[in-house]
Order: structure tokens, then sequence, then C-alpha cells
């Protein structure tokens, strides 16, 4: 179990390192671009990869921003409640949100597979739209895990 | 049942789901996906969560929220706040009140830069509140000016509160940007009467600090014109259609980052500190706003927003009081959950209203920004007052005690925001022509 939860941390770490070079390729690139286009030598499809950079910025973030704590909660009830009370609470959301985020990844992945097969692509550079899916699939999947972990750490008796 | 009902059980279910802790971006999506179920069809909800996801992530003009995020992630983690502050000082230091003016001018050219308004709070309580003890300030001035002042960033461009409700309302960034300028240099400017107002009944609470000569008056004039021509290219791109507001928020990201190369203040500490940052407010963001258009969807179909708008405009009773009570739902909302949050979620039910009664939308934004910015600083859930406590160690009944002077400036904002909007749409109507 212990080599479990430190692989989900390893995992979710690296994908959250992709999504920080991502975004400052994106950067880099759109600079280049506003320069570029001064000088009459747009970069073509800059956007295309600027739109879906993004999604793997956003996508690649999701998990190790679980872990950093990267959600708004209304905590004002909770707060107030036993200990016990409490855990039983945390527990039954943690078991929501790996129900919800296994299910969106499961849907992501039919998404995929349908994308795939459609032949779907981006306007400029004709980039296949499934890998994003999948990418996204991926990363909902590890989602569930996190909150996996965290479920484990509050069985545990660990603070949320 | 009616779809209507469905909604409003909805609605229902959401803030209970609320108050059980459960991450506020997964209980939109389940509320959105349960009802959508109901209404329509299990595949159909499937199809919608997975396609709102998709949409959201590729959505090029989202793309802008990382990249105003990480700009103002290199102002915090460079030195260019602690420069404002200290140019400030040397401007007002020596005034009764000084240095709580200092606060209110550095955090104020500090947000011309950054568009956090938590990172704000975080960087003046660790550069301001140690200056004021050292000159004797009662604690009740400095923790009230700190977490007021930090509320300025949520109208002062690039604001991420008024990118992400220009994005969710389909307004225009630029227009936002400059119809919030003249309200938060209003608000400042209150704010500076306020403690004005407060060293003049009690002196005490502020000693006079050291006056300055004119030579280091003037030396520190260039740190704010550095600033200035930043926020002027940013923002002035953006208006003047130069830049899309993503490549706006690049050009200010290279122009602080170059400015922290050349003053050595990079290091792989800093860049990793500002892309942390940058990558976990932006997932928070997106994830709202994702849940929030899941969830959106779902009331749409029940028509209740429209409803809702067409039933108030039907009432016989003034649009102003339909629009009080809105900005009373705002500021309850903005007090028990996290502001941002409470935008998102609250803003598509209450934005066709505000249109159908004939008020201008980006109006409308600031005045709701305004009243978050009131909500952010109360209780029970004052995220300002709770960030500077867990920094300072201050009780929060102290800041709490602090904060309440401020609290009229606000107010009063507020009241010449409502009955005069020409303060919020005089800027964006003279740059950019009537919307």
């Amino acid at each position: 179990m212990k080599r479990f939860m430190a692989g989900i941390v390893n995992i979710d770490k690296s994908l959250y390192v992709v999504a920080g070079i991502v975004l400052a390729c994106m950067i880099v690139l759109t600079l280049f671009d506003v320069i570029l286009r001064n000088l009459h030598h747009p970069i073509t499809g800059s956007m295309e990869f600027i739109q879906y950079g993004g999604s793997i910025v956003f996508g690649f973030s999701i998990p190790f921003g679980t872990l950093l704590g990267a959600q708004v909660i209304v905590d004002i009830l909770t707060e107030k409640l036993k200990p016990g009370t409490k855990r039983t609470v945390n527990i039954a959301t943690r078991c929501i949100g790996i129900l919800l985020f296994l299910f969106i990844a499961y849907n992501f992945f039919l998404y995929g597979i349908d994308v795939r097969h459609s032949g779907e692509r981006t306007a400029s550079f004709k980039i296949p739209y499934y890998p994003f899916s999948f990418a996204l699939c991926f990363s909902f999947l590890l989602q569930s895990f996190t909150i996996f972990r965290d479920l484990i750490l509050v069985v545990k008796g660990a603070e949320k | 049942m009616s779809d209507v009902a469905v909604g409003i059980y909805g609605i229902i279910v959401l803030l209970a789901l609320f108050l059980t802790g459960l991450e506020m971006a997964y209980c939109m999506i389940l509320v959105g996906f349960l009802g959508f179920t109901f209404l329509m069809t299990f595949p159909a909800a499937s199809s919608l969560v997975i396609k709102d996801f998709f949409d959201n992530f590729t959505t090029y003009s989202y793309t802008v929220i990382p990249l105003f995020i990480i700009m103002g992630e290199f102002a915090s983690n460079s030195n260019v706040a602690k420069r404002l502050y200290l140019g400030a000082h040397k401007w007002f230091g020596h005034i009764p009140g000084g240095l709580a003016m200092t606060t209110v001018a550095g955090a104020t050219a500090f947000k011309a830069m950054c568009g956090s308004t938590l990172a704000t709070v975080g960087t003046f309580s660790n550069l301001a509140m140690p200056e004021m003890d050292r000159y004797g300030y009662r604690k009740e001035l400095s923790a009230g000016t700190i977490a007021s002042v930090s509320t300025i960033g949520m109208i002062l461009p690039p604001s991420t509160v008024l990118i992400i409700y220009g994005l969710e309302v389909e307004q225009s960034i630029g227009r936002l940007f400059l119809a919030g300028i003249v309200p938060a240099l209003m608000i400042s400017f209150l704010f500076m009467v306020v403690i004005a107002a407060w060293v003049m009944l009690k002196p005490a609470v502020a000693p006079r600090g050291q006056k300055a000569p004119w030579k280091e008056r003037l030396a520190v004039i260039p740190e704010a014109l550095i600033v200035l021509v930043i926020f002027g290219v940013v923002i002035g791109g953006m208006i003047t259609g130069f830049f899309s507001p993503t490549e706006a928020g690049t050009i200010g990201t290279v122009a602080i980052f170059i400015l922290a190369l050349v003053r050595r203040e990079v290091n792989p500490r800093m860049l990793i500190s500002s892309f942390n940052g940058a990558l976990r407010t932006s997932i928070m963001v997106l994830m709202l706003i994702a849940g929030s258009a899941i969830f959106g969807h779902f009331l749409a179909i029940t028509e209740i927003p429209m409803i809702a708008a067409k039933w108030a405009s039907s009432l016989p009773i003034p649009g102003s009081m339909i629009m009080l009570l809105i900005i009373a739902i705002y500021l309850i909302g903005g007090s028990i959950m996290d502001d941002l949050a409470f935008m998102v979620l609250a803003t598509p039910i209450f934005f066709p209203t505000a249109v159908q009664l004939g008020y201008d939308p980006i109006w409308f934004g600031i005045l709701i920004c305004v009243t978050l910015m009131i909500g952010g600083i109360i209780p029970p859930v004052a995220i300002y007052v709770f960030i500077l406590g867990n920094i300072t160690g201050l009780p929060f009944k102290t800041i709490y005690k602090g904060v309440v002077p401020f609290l009229s400036a606000l107010v009063l904002a507020l009241l010449i925001l409502f009955l005069f909007p020409q303060v919020a749409l005089w800027l964006p109507n003279l740059f950019m022509g009537k919307g």
C-alpha cells in the first residue's frame, strides 16, 4: 500500500511538471507569435497549439492540484462536527469523488474511441482529437486514485 | 414534477451538498449530471459532462487564466511588491497614518501587475505588517488596512475575477478591465480617507514616521513608472485590439520576468514557485468553471434563469429594488463561501435578470465584484481575514475590529457605483465606445 500511495504522488507530480512545461511553451510560442505577426510572419496554427496545450495544462494539473488542496470547499459546517462524525462525512465525500471521477474517466475513454473512429481532427495541423481525450481520461483516472489515496489517509485517521 | 421544480430541488440539493465539505466543483458536476439525467436521459447527461469538460479545457479564451495568473505569480515572487511598498513609504511615511496609506498605495500599485487578491494579502502581511509594528501602529489599523486593501485586486486589472466574469457572460475583458480602474482607485482613495479620519480621531493608533528627503522620494519614481508602463502596455494592447487577452497576459508575464531577470531575482526556486502557484490556481478556477457549465446546462433546460428574469422584470417594484436583492444574495453568498466560487455559481442565474432589467452587463460585473469584496472580509467566511490571521498569528477578533471602518468605505463605494453607473462605465465608453 505504501508503494501504491507513493506511486500515485509521483505520477501526479510528473503530470504536473509536464503541465508546467507546456505552460512555459505556450508563453514562449505566444510571445514569438506576437513578435513575428508584427513582422508579417505569424506562426501558423499557434492558436491551435495554445488551445490544445491548454487542455494539457488544465487536465494534467488536476491530480497534483488536488493533493495541493486546489479545490474550493465550504467547511463552515464540517469544521464544527465532532471528529468521528467529521471522519464519516469525509469518507462519504471521498467515495463520491472517487466514483464521480471514475465515471468521468470511463466516459472520456468512450469519447476517445468515438472521435478516433469518426476521425475528427484540428483545423490547422489536422491533429486527431482522440489523444487529448485519452490524455484527459488518464488524468481523471489518476484523479480518482488520488482521492482514493486521500480516503486511505482519512480511514487511517490522518486529517483530510 | 415540472422542470422548474426539478431545477429548484437541484439548487437546494447543491447547497446542501456544499455543506458536506465535498469540493464545490464536484458538487456542481454531480447535481448537474443527476438533474440532466432526470430531465433528459442518462446517455445525454454522460455526454454533457464529457462535452463540457472537453470544451472548457480546449477553449482558447480560457488560456488567458493561467497566463494572467502566472504574471501575478512572477510579480509576487520577485521583489516588485517590496520596491513599490518602500517607494510609497518615502512619499507617505511621514504623514499621520502614513504607513497604512503606504500599504494602500503600494498594494494598489502591486495589484496593477498581480491579478491574484490572495497573493496580495500574503505578500503585504509579510511586508507591511512588520514595518507598521516597528513604528508602533495599533494592530487593528495595520491588520484592517492589509485585509481590506487586498480585496481591491478583485476589480483592478488584471483581475482574475473580472476575466472569469467576462468569459462566463461573454463580455469584453478589455471593457471590464477599463471599467474596474476608476472604482478601484476610488476605493483606494476612500481607504486613505478612512485611515486619515481614524488617525485624526485617535492619533495614538499611528505614530508619525520620518520624513524622507525629496531626493529619495524622486528616486523611487522610476519604479512606479515601470509598473505604469507594463500596465499600460497590457491593458492598452488589449483595448486597442493589438493583443488578444491571452497574448496580453503573455506579454505582461514576459515583461515582469525580464524585469526580474535584469534585477537578478530569477532563480529556480522563484520559477518553480511561480509555475506551481499558477497551475494550482488555474485548475481550481477551471474546475469551478467546468462544474458551473455542467450545472448551468442543467439549469438552462429547467429554464429557471430565463423564467426568473421574466418574473423579476414583471414585478410591480422598481428594477433597482431587484438589483439590491441580487446584491444582498451575492453579499450573503460571498460571505459564506469563496467569493470567486460563488460568482461562478450565481452569475449564470442572476445575469439574465440584470440584463432583462436593462442594466449594463459591464456595470453589473463591477457591482457584484465590489459586493464580493465586502463578502471577502465579513464573517463567517472572510478569506482575507483568515489568511492574514494565519500568517501574522493575530486573533481574528482584532482583524475584524480593524476591518469595520474600511467596510464603511466599501459600502459607500458600492452605493456610489449603484447610483452612478458612469463611475464604472465612463472609461470603457471613452476608449472603446458605447457597448
